[in-house]
């Protein structure tokens, strides 16, 4: 309809031979935006013998304005501008605008919003990226000439303001007052064009703001100001994440009867100017075990997490310093996420975001439209953040019982683990990585290489100890210590070339992902350390049951070595992962409850929490965890830390 | 974008209203046409606050950032930022309606893992971030995916306003059974929205609008109440600053925006005129 009210006007405004009502009869008029056109029209009038009178209108009007914005240089415009006019645009200009400074070519500024998107597919059809469409508000003068079809009047034809609109039809869309009713003329169109292309002086728009309140609006809650520092600050700073902890492990075989966790970690950003800004960040960690066999620990450590100095512009962003950086697609465990650190020093307690700490690294992302190009270099490696205390009951080695995570269980291996010494110095270089992202069709895909160290630990058996373990087990073990460290960390380099991509599908978020690995650790049965091919892949799906607050997250993922003898390791898995997570009464309460579960081994870890957020931003919560499973499972090695959990958690 | 959304709804999170004058509207969906085509701008930047009420309880506040660029023909481009509380600080929201049957994209940048995910334009019946609006108020939804009819004329708030009953042709696309709206004629504004739900003979859900003003030439409500006529929670929206057709580029509507907050800090200096 409003393009109706437009198309009308301009029926109106350039050609139109009208003719009004007056005393039952028809009298004809003519609408011209140009006053000279107007008054030539008017001396034609009066010289046939009719005479006339010629009143002026100004009318409020939206105009959208098609241009080329960006070029820095005049030739540059010019030479577009040229280009344009070769492909049939008229009427072009090259201006200088404020506030980029730099030149744009305006093609078109028309009342209709439709024929300026018109224009706009097929400038952007025939290549063009940097076309604009922009909106204003014009006043357009009118000059209405009546032609009254009587006897010539002796006075002079003259310009007489009224604050008259157009005929009915045609003041719809525009600000002017309503004509007395009496003045309302009927218009018959006699002639229409299709052209709407306003080349016109522009007037400024007067602030005549207005404010309508409502009679009965007294709300108190209103009225709430958005303070300087959210609007005018160049330095952001927050507490990230605060956690107060209390946990009860529920098992009476377990190494620990409870423990307590703290947490707080913290970032300031300050933002030097608009290309650069400077983050340090920090986060300590306070861990206190009750050990059934008067071990107890206590664990304070302070560890930094982003601190960087970062420099962007239009397509690049440069950083320097400890970054977390976090690449995949899938939610839980990402195939192609190896350009990060991960925390297993609460095993998988945290959140399954929270699991990944920060590593120096030197990052350039360069974007192109859709397209980003991100590379990582990190100098110096660092691995997986595990327990300080080899006592901690979230170690990955159980020297106690004498079991290592994912490892098979014999007798031989149960009394040399608890006699083991592990040497877990690492040092070296992390490597570096390359993806490419971008989205087609509604489809997000990222590809990626990387030559990096895995920063999960995988254990290396003393060569010597080994093979004197193959000649004489007793004297071997007998005399463990005498070789040293009988296992050391290792953090083997790996090609890796991997993809990912994410879609909707009806009410559903489909994400898959997959990456080759070139070197994955293993131990043979001879209990050598090699390194093997393999694949990881994850498939996973997101959605909303019942169009609801409840999300939930199903990830499907498995990993394969493609070992050439028989290993101890498990050389293939199938896992299945997820979270739910609902929130109820008024979004106070939330129900979230995260699993992981073996679908080719038997290995179980669920954790249900219910957490209060009434009281914002910060939560009480209380989660049980639930391990259980073969010995080489997770949900196995991990069975005896089921536990029940008490805690409070914020930010600020 | 639904007219009803764009009325009320969103007027806090950043819709804009231009004014058109005065009318007489053939019929409902005359209206409903009127008051979707309405005029509001080539582009905006606002901030807004999001105040959740509840009897008993404290009030607890979002505040946001939302940026608004409507390149014609359906293309319609919004991202939001919020800013409070903490714990969803920096978050982001990016969402891209297209020209015709092309598929919305829509994305959310989470901070905590400094990465942007893909996420469904399909839910409707959320509720965003805890208050009383739920996704499908959020989305865009032309004037034919309902039928429209005048009921009457009503003075509201003495304000003369038209009543328009919207009732969805296809009931499975949406979350309401109907909608009443007390459409102001001059503003081309709802004044207050009835929604109704599964089958209720009484509304569930009323928006209010509490102050509405002309910003740079565009109708804008200002301030408006989302009240769940249930549970009594009321959602207060409010804009706090707002500008229209300023220098806000199609490129800011991208990943590489969402998942940079530094990188709009230059575009919302335009809100304080720096």
């Amino acid at each position: 309809m409003l393009r109706l009210f437009i198309k009308s006007i301009w029926l109106l405004v350039l050609i139109p031979i009208g003719v009004i009502a007056e005393n039952n009869k028809p009298v004809p008029y003519s609408v011209f935006s140009n006053k000279a056109k107007a008054l030539n029209f008017a001396e034609q009038e009066k010289n046939s013998g009719n005479r006339t009178n010629i009143t002026t209108q100004i009318q409020t009007h939206q105009r959208y304005v098609v241009y080329l914005k960006g070029y820095a240089q005049w030739s540059a415009a010019f030479k577009q501008a040229q280009a344009l006019e070769q492909m049939g645009y008229k009427n072009i200009q090259v201006v200088k605008g404020s506030p980029e400074k730099r030149y744009s070519i305006i093609i078109a500024q028309l009342l209709s919003k439709k024929k300026a998107g018109e224009i706009f597919n097929k400038l952007r059809g025939s290549g063009l990226k940097n076309i604009r469409v922009k909106a204003d508000t014009i006043k357009l003068t009118r000059y209405i000439v009546t032609v009254h079809q009587l006897p010539v009047p002796t006075q002079s034809d003259s310009i007489t303001k009224i604050p008259q609109p157009l005929p009915k039809t045609a003041a719809k869309s525009s600000n002017t007052r309503q004509l007395p009713a009496e003045q309302v003329p009927q218009t018959v169109i006699k002639s229409k064009s299709e052209d709407d292309i306003l080349i016109i002086s522009e007037e400024e728009i007067s602030n005549n703001d207005m404010i309508i309140v409502m009679s009965d609006a007294t709300d108190v809650t209103f009225d709430i100001e958005i303070g300087d520092s959210l609007e005018n600050s160049n330095v952001d700073w927050a507490i990230d994440k605060m956690i107060l902890e209390e946990e009860l492990f529920s098992r009476s075989s377990s190494d620990a009867t409870n423990a307590e966790y703290a947490h707080v970690s913290s970032h300031v950003n300050w933002r030097i100017s608009d290309n650069w800004d400077v983050q340090l960040a920090a986060r300590v960690d306070a861990y206190k075990q009750h050990g059934k066999w008067g071990t107890d620990i206590n664990d304070l450590n302070l560890d930094y997490e982003d601190n960087y100095l970062r420099y962007r512009d239009e397509n690049v962003r440069l950083t320097l310093g400890t970054q977390t950086i976090r690449w995949g697609r899938v939610d839980i465990i990402a195939p192609t996420d190896n350009m990060v650190t991960m925390d297993l020093s609460r095993g998988v307690l945290p959140n399954w975001d929270d699991l990944y700490r920060a590593s120096l690294a030197m990052r350039a992302e360069l974007f192109s439209g859709k397209n980003k190009l991100d590379f990582v270099y990190l100098p110096k490696f660092r691995e997986a953040e595990l327990p300080d205390d080899k006592e901690n009951v979230w170690y990955p080695i159980n020297f106690r019982k004498g079991e290592i995570l994912g490892g098979k269980i014999t007798p031989i291996s149960k009394t040399i683990l608890q006699n083991a010494r592990v040497d877990d110095k690492v040092d070296g270089e992390g490597g570096m990585g390359l993806r490419f992202s971008s989205n087609i069709n509604a489809i997000d895909y990222a590809l990626t290489v990387q030559r990096v160290r895995l920063s999960a630990p995988s254990y290396k058996i003393n060569e010597k100890f080994r093979q004197d373990l193959f000649i004489n087990p007793q004297a071997a073990i007998a005399n463990q210590y005498s070789y040293g460290y009988t296992y050391s960390e290792e953090h083997p380099r790996n090609w890796i070339v991997g993809g990912d991509m994410a879609f909707q599908w009806k009410d559903y978020t489909l994400r898959f992902e997959g990456a080759w690995f070139s070197d994955m650790p293993a131990t043979t049965k001879n209990l050598e350390y090699k390194k093997y091919d393999g694949f990881r892949w994850a498939s996973g799906v997101e959605f909303y049951p019942g169009d609801a607050d409840t999300r939930v997250i199903l990830q499907l993922s498995g990993t394969h070595i493609d070992e050439k003898e028989k290993i101890v390791d498990r050389d293939n898995s199938l896992t299945l992962a997820g979270e739910s997570e609902s929130l109820f009464y008024n979004n106070r309460w939330r129900f979230n409850t995260k699993f992981s579960l073996g679908l080719d081994m038997k290995d179980i870890y669920v954790s249900p929490e219910i957490a209060f957020l009434g009281w914002e931003p910060f939560e009480i919560y209380t989660a049980v965890h639930y391990f259980d499973g073969s010995d080489r499972s997770m949900g196995g090695f991990y069975r005896e830390n089921s536990m029940i959990t008490f805690g409070w958690r914020g930010r600020y | 974008m639904n007219y009803f959304n764009k009325t009320v709804l969103l007027g806090c999170l950043l819709l804009v209203f231009g004014s058109l004058y005065a009318q007489e509207f053939k019929d409902g969906e005359a209206l409903a046409t009127a008051v979707y085509n309405r005029p509001d701008g080539d582009n905006s930047i606002s901030i807004g606050t999001m105040v959740l009420v509840e009897k008993g309880h404290k009030p607890r506040i979002r505040q946001m950032y939302t940026f608004n660029l409507d390149l014609g023909n359906g293309n319609k481009y919004m991202m939001i930022r919020f800013k409070k509380p903490a714990d969803i600080s920096n978050t982001g929201l990016l969402t891209l309606d297209y020209e015709g049957d092309k598929e919305t994209d829509q994305w959310v940048y989470l901070p905590a893992i400094n990465k942007s995910r893909r996420i469904s334009t399909k839910r409707r019946g959320g509720r965003f971030v805890g208050s009383d609006i739920l996704y499908e108020d959020l989305r865009d939804r032309p004037v034919d995916m309902d039928k429209h009819r005048i009921l009457r004329k009503e003075k509201l708030n003495n304000m003369e306003t038209i009543v328009l009953e919207s009732i969805p042709v296809d009931p499975e696309n949406s979350v309401y059974d109907k909608k009443i709206l007390w459409i102001h004629p001059e503003t081309l504004l709802a004044l207050r929205v009835d929604s109704y739900q599964n089958g209720s003979k009484e509304p569930v859900k009323r928006v209010l609008a509490r102050q509405i003003e002309k910003k740079q030439g565009y109708w804008t409500v200002m301030k408006s109440i989302v009240r769940d006529l249930k549970t009594h929670h009321e959602t207060h929206l409010q804009i706090n600053k707002i500008k229209y057709d300023q220098n806000v580029p199609e490129d800011m509507f991208s990943l590489k925006y969402l998942e940079d907050p530094q990188r709009e800090k230059v575009i919302i200096k335009q809100l304080s005129g720096k």
